[in-house]
C-alpha cells in the first residue's frame, strides 16, 4: 500500500465573521483543499470532521450542499484536540487500507457564543467553583514565575512574538501589531495573563485537508507525516509539578520515536499559545530547551522568524485566534505550506521537518485532557 | 451493574470550624478529594478528614468583564493531595504563595453550602 500523503490543503479566513456560520466557513476551506488537491467531491471515500462547540452533526451540515455521495462522516471531539485528532482517525484509516482518500476539516464560529472565555462543562467539579481555561493557565504561569524568577515582561514577549509573525499572515485577520507596553497594560484578565496575552476570544475559523494513498495531482509536492500522535491526560490529584506540561512531554517523546527524530532537527513549530505561557511550558516540554531555559531562549530569538527553530510563523493562537475545532487542522495547513515553500512573507526559509502541538483541557483532575502531536517532512 | 452514590459530604462543620472530607477507598487505601461520586460494583469508601491547613501551591484572581473579581487558589494538604478551591481573603490583603490556609463556608453561586480557602490566622508563609 502506498504511504499516505497530504495532497491539498486549505484555510479560511481566521476573524470576526459574525453574519457568517460555522458551515460556511469549513465549506470555503474544503473547496479551496479539494481544489489545492487537484480532486472532486466524488473522489472523497470518508469525512473527518472536528469541532467542538458546534453541535450535533456539524460535519453533515458543512458537507450536506457540497455534493457528497453519501459516504461515512465522522464528527470527532476532543475539546481543543478535535482536529488534529480527527487527522489521526483519518491517517488510521488509510493506513489500514480502509480508504485512499479522505477529506479532514475542523471549524467552530465562536462568533455566535457571546464572547469570553471558550463555555465549560458546568458539571464539573472545578468549573463549577470558577475554574475558566485563562484561570488555569494564570496559575500555571504564577507558579513558574514564582519558581524561576520570570518577570511578567518574559511572558509579555511571547505575544509580541506571535502577533508580529501573524501579521505577516494573510489569513489572521484580527491580529494586531502590540508592545511589550501594550501587552502588560491591557485589561487584566486572570492574573498575571492579561487580555493580549491569551487569544484572542472570539474568532471564527475552519481548515481542511486532503489526504490520499493515491498518485497526487496536486499543485504542490505532498507532505509526508512521519509521526501522528493521541495522548490523553492522566488522572492526577496529587501534588504534581504544573510548571511541567507532562502530557506534551509524553506525546512529544512518542511522536520523535515515531518519526525516528529529535527536537534538534525541526525546521519549525506550531504549537497551543492559547495564552503566553504555554508557549514558554511546551519549549520546555518539547525538548527545545531545558526545563527554566524558556524565557533564555525567546530571549535568544531562536523561536522567531529568522531564528534557529521559529515556533509559531503562522501567529499561533495568540495572532490568528482560536476556533477549537479548526486549530489542529490549520496547524497542519500552516506546516504543509511551508514545507512546500508557499507560506509567503512568513516564510522559514530551507524548511523540512515541521512539528504540530495542541492540547485540552477542562475537566477537574486532568489538567490536559488531550495532546496531539504532528510531525510532517516536505 | 452496581453502582452505588457516595453518601458522605465532602465538609464537616463543628465547633472548631469546617474540615473538608477526602475518601479512602477501603480496598486500596487510595486517597480522594474530591470524594467519588459513585462507587462501582462493591466498592466501598469511608470518610478521611484532610486535616486543619493546607498551604497555597498556586492561586490566581478572575477578572470577568461584566463580574465581580474572584480569586481561585490550589491548596496542598499534608496528605498529598492538591484541592482546587475559591480563595476568600479579607478586603486589603493578598494571597502568596505558601500562605497557610483553612476552609471556611462559601456559597457556590446557585446557593449550594461549599468550602473557600481562608489565610489562617497569626500563620506567616
Amino acid at each position: 500500500m502506498n504511504e499516505p500523503l497530504i495532497t491539498g490543503v486549505g484555510i479560511s479566513d481566521f476573524g470576526r465573521f459574525a453574519h457568517l456560520n460555522e458551515e460556511a466557513l469549513a465549506q470555503a476551506a474544503i473547496l479551496s483543499a479539494l481544489k489545492d488537491a487537484g480532486v472532486g467531491m466524488r473522489d472523497v471515500q470518508a469525512f473527518y470532521c472536528g469541532n467542538a462547540l458546534g453541535g450535533h452533526l456539524p460535519g453533515q451540515r458543512a458537507l450536506r450542499e457540497l455534493g457528497t455521495g453519501g459516504e461515512a462522516v465522522y464528527n470527532i471531539d476532543n475539546a481543543c484536540s478535535s482536529g488534529a485528532t480527527a487527522f489521526h482517525l483519518a491517517l488510521q484509516a488509510l493506513r489500514a487500507g480502509q480508504y485512499e482518500t479522505v477529506l479532514v476539516f475542523g471549524m467552530d464560529h465562536l462568533s455566535g457564543l457571546g464572547g469570553g472565555a471558550l463555555p465549560m462543562n458546568e458539571r464539573d467539579w472545578n468549573n463549577r467553583r470558577g475554574m475558566i481555561m485563562p484561570a488555569l493557565y494564570a496559575m500555571r504561569a504564577k507558579r513558574y514565575m514564582h519558581e524561576r524568577g520570570v518577570p511578567a515582561e518574559v511572558l509579555a514577549d511571547v505575544a509580541v512574538k506571535n502577533r508580529r509573525h501573524g501579521m505577516l499572515n494573510p489569513i489572521a485577520t484580527f491580529c494586531r501589531p502590540v508592545t511589550r507596553e501594550e501587552v502588560l497594560a491591557s485589561r487584566m484578565v486572570a492574573d498575571p495573563l492579561t487580555l493580549l496575552q491569551c487569544c484572542p476570544g472570539v474568532v471564527d475559523g475552519a481548515a481542511a485537508l486532503v489526504l490520499s494513498t493515491r498518485p497526487s495531482r496536486g499543485t504542490a509536492k505532498p507532505v509526508r507525516v512521519l509521526a501522528s500522535v493521541v495522548q490523553s491526560g492522566l488522572f492526577e490529584i496529587n501534588q504534581v509539578d504544573m510548571t511541567e506540561a507532562e502530557i506534551t512531554r509524553r506525546a512529544a517523546r512518542l511522536a520523535y520515536e515515531q518519526a525516528g527524530v529529535g527536537a534538534g532537527d525541526l525546521s519549525l513549530i506550531e504549537l497551543h499559545d492559547a495564552f503566553t505561557i504555554s508557549e514558554l511550558l511546551y519549549y520546555e516540554a518539547l525538548g527545545l530547551c531545558e526545563p527554566g531555559e524558556g524565557p533564555g531562549l525567546l530571549a535568544s530569538g531562536a523561536t522567531a522568524l529568522g531564528g534557529r527553530i521559529p515556533v509559531n510563523a503562522s501567529g499561533g493562537l495568540l495572532a490568528k485566534g482560536h476556533p477549537p475545532g479548526a486549530t489542529g487542522v490549520a496547524q497542519i495547513v500552516e506546516l504543509c505550506e511551508q514545507l512546500q515553500q508557499r507560506a509567503g512573507k512568513r516564510q522559514v526559509q530551507g524548511a523540512r521537518l515541521g512539528l504540530s502541538q495542541v492540547t485540552g483541557g477542562g475537566i477537574w483532575g486532568v489538567d490536559h485532557a488531550a495532546c496531539s502531536i504532528h510531525i510532517l517532512a516536505a | 451493574m452496581e453502582i452505588t452514590k457516595y453518601p458522605e459530604p465532602h465538609f464537616r462543620n463543628d465547633a472548631d470550624g469546617m474540615t473538608l472530607l477526602g475518601a479512602r477507598y477501603r480496598d486500596t487505601g487510595e486517597l480522594r478529594f474530591p470524594p467519588p461520586e459513585f462507587l462501582q460494583a462493591g466498592e466501598a469508601a469511608e470518610p478521611v478528614s484532610m486535616g486543619a491547613s493546607g498551604r497555597l501551591y498556586t492561586f490566581t484572581t478572575v477578572h470577568p468583564a461584566k463580574a465581580a473579581a474572584y480569586a481561585l487558589g490550589m491548596v496542598d494538604f499534608d496528605n498529598g493531595l492538591r484541592v482546587f478551591g475559591r480563595l476568600a481573603w479579607p478586603e486589603g490583603s493578598e494571597p502568596a504563595i505558601g500562605d497557610l490556609v483553612h476552609a471556611v463556608a462559601f456559597e457556590l453561586p446557585d446557593g449550594t453550602p461549599d468550602y473557600a480557602f481562608a489565610p489562617l490566622k497569626g500563620a506567616a508563609a
